[in-house]
């Protein structure tokens, strides 16, 4: 049994329970903001724990929670019961008839009914256009019975009608043993279209070939048939489009009958446009067997029903389905099936006797069926039918295993979509090889080292291309490569293939530290790019210049890992030679001086800004304006006023740089993300949520779009997104967040890296509001071990002291809280960030307040105030904010009160006020409930 | 593609405008999803899917508002829903509207449908006012049709977030709708 723990409610306890189910307004929820909070927060403590143990953790409850807990009962006991889902699951179905005006309505068909000429007797299912009734001709005219084809419904009768002829059409062209029959097509006099086929009385052909329990040859049998048929259609220019096995019947002595051409399409000119099935006529395509150019809204010809019969051969002859699908949602298939491979048949067989007759052969013959690339496909249906009979003959197939250049394609397709990075750099890299040749070639105009340049890129990139296409035995056991594989090959290759060329080989082991480096593959990066620095190096002059791009390379993983220190030398150095050898138009030398600034700013803003307009103006020379890449400098120079705090300049800077960022990279480039993301944290801070929620996710669905959402880009994102969260007053989902971004973090950067830091701080402060004072200590305490190099991480870590001292100053533990806030004080950084000192002094004036010394404590409040002065003209709402939580930790509440509703008359909304622990004590003050009603209804849920 | 580059106004990424002149077809899904029901919960999304395929290729939707136009699909079909719905319950009980008298059909039909449907917004109403985070999933997720990988990326949420959201919100409905 599990016992509750109080502490961990302690801070969203229940008030005035009683005055919570009056009844009037609240009929239908019965419940309000407060009592809706408590249970939330009880039902996911609850919905953690294993069923039965749930109802002895209600009854263990404090008394506090007493008039709750006969409604969380009643709720858990409904959790129980709906297990597996259920309710509310899905709208409730409101009939076939249903139309928004209430138009009259057809009422729906019954067994007598009378259509035209024919009887209906029984419904024989439901399409997705209609229903098909079971029918006769009381005048004889037609001595069988037929399958009457009725749209349901009133609803865009018209357009069903013009199926219904188009259906008619077509099949009236087509005329074949395994195609159902038409028999009649019209019109009743009350408007009502049909369709009278011919009635097949079988099963489906998948059902048919289990209940026969054929093997793989009869199975084969059967589906000759229906390849026969489609291959029919083809040749009369028509596509079927919607081949499935409840599509194709099979009756009792073994004849395969293909039905409803209700979307089929003549072809023209080999290709048919998928229009129809977007015009909300009443039918989804079923995506279970559709093309993936039917899923993208492509043009489909009769390949698209080639992969279609690929299908429904997949199934019948392994009993299951090609994409083993991680959720059963139709997104995730319609991802499946534009991405992912299927496995071989002879893999997949259900039937273990199966399985050795599908391999070789029969695998490659499905699986060409089941290409991507339409191209890559049988053309036809009767090109399948041939290949399937040559198996059953023994003869050569002409399926086989796909090509390298094939495997290839796939490769970039797949990783373009998926992972744009990997393949997005691979293929940036043989264009940024002739880049730096043209920009060479621009900047020196040398003849002969230009030549050289050329020849080396030349060189490189057929070896780069060679790579990329040899295959290898795993490539021929149908497996796929990965990026990092290509890459792996690629550095064995170097080693062995490029001893005499130096200058080839130091090329292509940087640019293999590069690769490495944008997968955010770090520690993999590091050998190749040191050996490319080591070897150039060694080449003198000759390599100078590919020294200074390797230095360029390695500086930023430097600066990626969090080694400023080695990255702040290399960026100097590959300026200083990118600068004399080759002149100011080089096209590193812009995003070289750029990150350069990047690794100063936080230990000398304003020489990082000096950096920056030298950056700057160089790429206005360079490129003219406007211009991306100047774009990208400017949203750095607002990103380092947002880091002083200056939020205006940097609102200004980077609204000024989103445009040109956009307009140069296209919206799609991360850069875009990028400064959407510090747009964000400019509006957090200026108090505008909404906004900076709407930028954060902009910068999230982008970045990870193009990055890969395991990027520790993506990770940084989150933790922006964790605190504009948790300044809207959700720490649980605050939380949440974070610990997404820790998840991305600990994959990629080490434990002293600034944004780990940054990110463990944050989960101990949410911890800390959530209650969870212990979780919160063990998170800081273990950050007091680490140490780092980088000033950010440095500072970060400062941070980290000054929360477990506030921590410590509110759990009565002056001693401790008054050492850390002194320590950090005593911290030599402290003297560069104002803001980090006034916040030093906030806690210590606080640690001392609590523990008596009130002259002391006032005189550190006073500096505090002080700083926050001299680093912004007017009294800012944070400041206020410091201030008041001052205040209420030295026990004024009354002033701490009437400063936190100053702050919020100048629009200061932070839910902290609400969350953070150390205003506890105001919220029961009546004068508290303005302050409260500031912050924005959906975060007073908690 | 053209029209794309130029260089936008942040304040353009403001689509509700843009939108709503989409709200005719958004209806027809919605009309959809009320015959699909509980039938095929998927289908309706293939339909949102499809259409805004289409807005994509007609080159009136970048791929990235796709977040934004989820939940404003959710909302639009909502108010349709129920706008239609009570038009429909206000016809065949002689409401307030004028009886049309012709619609035998509707009466054939289990009211109880209709009925959850308009319960189930009515508590989202009461429900928006005291947690509206959890009232939209409930809205994307219901009225929507929308999966929860959708639902959190629209919302900026984790999977886990909306997954447990909307448990918890559907038990306290279930539980106000008996």
């Amino acid at each position: 049994m599990t016992i509750p723990s109080y502490n961990r409610h302690d801070a969203l306890k229940p008030r005035d329970l009683e005055n919570h189910f009056v009844g009037g307004w609240m009929q239908v929820l019965a419940i309000d903001a407060v009592a809706w909070g408590a249970l939330n927060r009880l039902l996911d403590i609850a919905l953690d724990l294993p069923a039965a143990e749930r109802s002895d953790w209600v009854e263990c409850l404090g008394p506090e929670y007493e008039q709750l807990k006969p409604r969380l009962r009643d709720l858990l006991q409904r959790a129980e019961q709906e297990g597996a889902g259920g309710i509310l699951d899905t709208i409730p179905k409101i009939g076939d008839e249903f139309t928004v005006n209430g138009d009259a309505d057809r009422a729906a068909h019954a067994p007598g009914d009378a259509i035209g000429l024919y009887r209906l007797e029984r419904e024989l299912g439901e399409g997705g256009m209609g229903t098909v009734w079971l029918a006769h001709r009381p005048d004889g005219f037609i001595n069988r019975p037929v399958a009457l084809k009725l749209p349901r419904g009133s609803w865009r009768r018209n357009a069903l009608a013009e199926r219904l002829a188009r259906e008619r059409e077509i099949l009236a062209g087509l005329n074949h043993p395994h195609i159902a029959r038409l028999y009649d097509a019209g019109l009743t006099a009350d408007g009502q279209p049909y369709l009278a086929l011919e009635y097949v009385d079988g099963l489906r052909i998948d059902e048919y070939c289990r209940q026969a329990n054929l093997d793989v040859k009869g199975r084969l049998s059967v589906f000759l048939q229906v390849l026969s048929a489609v291959a029919y259609a083809h040749s009369q220019l028509v596509v079927h489009r919607d081949i499935k096995p409840s599509n194709i019947l099979v009756t009792n002595d073994g004849q395969a009958r293909l039905l409803d051409f209700g979307i089929a399409k003549l072809l023209e000119q080999g290709q048919a446009r998928e229009t129809e099935l977007t015009e909300l006529s009443g039918r989804a395509l079923t995506p279970d067997f559709a093309s993936p150019e039917q899923i993208a809204g492509k043009p489909v010809g009769a390949a698209s029903d080639v992969y279609s019969l690929g299908v429904v051969l997949f199934m019948l002859v392994t009993e299951g389905r090609p994409y083993r699908l991680k959720r059963d949602s139709r997104a995730s298939l319609e991802d499946a099936i534009l991405h992912a491979e299927p496995p071989r048949p002879s893999e997949a067989a259900a039937e273990p006797s199966f399985r050795k007759s599908l391999r070789g052969d029969l695998d490659w013959i499905v699986l060409k069926s089941l290409a991507k690339e339409p191209e890559q496909r049988y053309p036809s249906a009767a090109a399948l039918q041939a290949d399937l009979v040559r198996y059953l003959r023994h003869e050569p197939v002409e399926a086989g295993p796909p090509s390298a250049a094939y495997r290839m394609t796939k490769f970039v397709r797949r990783h373009r979509l998926a992972v744009a990075s990997a393949v997005l750099v691979t293929l940036a890299l043989i264009g940024g090889l002739f880049g730096a040749t043209v920009g060479l070639l621009r900047a020196r105009a040398a003849e002969a080292e230009a030549r050289t340049e050329a020849a080396t890129a030349e060189r490189v990139s057929a070896f780069l291309v060679d790579l990329f296409q040899t295959s290898t035995p795993e490539e021929a056991k149908g497996r796929e490569l990965t990026a990092r594989e290509i890459l792996e090959r690629g550095a064995a290759r170097v080693h062995d293939q490029l001893a005499d060329e130096p200058l080839v080989k130091a090329r292509l082991l940087r640019t293999i530290g590069y690769v490495y480096t944008n997968l955010g593959l770090y520690p993999q990066a590091g050998p190749f790019l040191e050996e490319a620095i080591k070897l150039a190096r060694s080449l003198g002059n000759r390599g100078r210049h590919e020294l200074a791009i390797a230095l360029h390379r390695q500086a930023n993983l430097h600066r990626l890992t969090g080694d400023v220190t080695r990255a702040e030398a290399e960026f100097r150095e590959a300026i200083a030679i990118l600068e004399s050898a080759v002149g100011p138009s080089h096209p590193d030398l812009g995003p070289a001086l750029n990150s350069l600034a990047i690794l100063v700013r936080s230990r000398d803003p304003e020489e990082a800004l000096v950096i920056y307009r030298r950056a700057y103006d160089l790429l206005v020379a360079e490129h003219g304006e406007p211009n991306g890449e100047a774009g990208v400098v400017l949203s750095n120079i607002g990103s380092l006023h947002l880091r002083a705090r200056r939020w205006r300049e940097a609102q200004d800077n980077l609204e000024k740089a989103l445009p040109l960022v956009i307009w140069f990279h296209g919206e799609n480039d991360h850069r875009v993300g990028g400064v959407a993301g510090n747009l964000a944290i400019v509006h957090k801070e200026l108090g505008n949520y909404e906004r900076a929620l709407e930028l954060s996710r902009q910068d999230l669905d982008l970045s990870s779009r193009v990055l890969g959402p395991t990027h520790p880009a993506i990770g940084a994102i989150w933790l922006n997104l964790a605190r504009v969260t948790a300044r809207m007053g959700d720490e649980q989902e605050a939380l949440a967040q974070t610990e997404q971004a820790l998840e991305i973090f600990r994959r990629h950067l080490p434990p002293s890296h600034a944004l780990r830091v940054t990110a463990e701080n944050t989960r101990g402060l949410s911890l800390f509001r959530l209650g969870q004072r212990a979780e919160a200590r063990r998170v800081w305490d273990e950050l007091l071990t680490v140490s780092s190099e980088s000033v950010d991480a440095r500072k970060s870590l400062l941070t980290t002291r000054l929360m477990l001292a506030e921590f410590h100053g509110l759990s009565n533990r002056f001693e401790e809280s008054l050492a850390l806030a002194r320590g950090v004080l005593a911290d030599p950084l402290i003297a560069t960030d104002p803001h980090l000192e006034a916040e030093a002094r906030w806690v210590t004036a606080c640690a001392l307040a609590r523990s008596g010394s009130f002259e002391e404590a006032d005189a550190e409040s006073r500096q505090a105030l002080h700083l926050h002065a001299t680093t912004a003209p007017t009294l800012e709402p944070v400041t206020l904010f410091a201030h008041a939580k001052y205040l209420a930790c030295a026990g004024d509440e009354q002033r701490s009160v009437q400063l936190l509703a100053r702050a919020v008359e100048q629009g200061f909304r932070d839910a902290a006020v609400l969350t953070d622990p150390a205003f506890a004590a105001l919220h029961p003050r009546s004068d508290f409930a303005p302050v409260a009603a500031a912050i924005p209804a959906s975060d007073r849920s908690r | 593609m053209e029209a794309v580059r130029r260089a936008p106004d942040p304040a353009a990424w403001d689509l509700n405008p843009f939108f709503s002149s989409f709200y005719p077809q958004l209806r027809s899904i919605a009309r959809a999803r009320l015959r699909a029901g509980r039938d095929s919960l998927l289908d309706t999304t293939s339909l949102v899917h499809e259409f805004y395929i289409r807005l994509v290729e007609s080159g009136n939707i970048r791929a990235e508002e796709w977040p934004r136009f989820l939940s404003y699909a959710s909302r639009a079909m909502r108010n349709i829903i129920v706008d239609s719905l009570r038009r429909r319950g206000a016809a065949r009980h002689g409401g307030d509207l004028r009886q049309t008298g012709t619609n035998q059909a509707a009466s054939h039909l289990p009211a109880s449908g209709e009925e959850e449907i308009l319960a189930v917004h009515q508590a989202l109403e009461q429900l928006e006012a005291i947690d509206s985070r959890s009232a939209q999933i409930v809205e994307m997720r219901y009225f929507g049709g929308m999966t929860e990988t959708e639902i959190a990326t629209a919302l900026g949420l984790t999977e886990r977030t909306v997954r447990r959201g909307w448990q918890k919100a559907r038990l306290l409905l279930a539980q106000a709708l008996g």
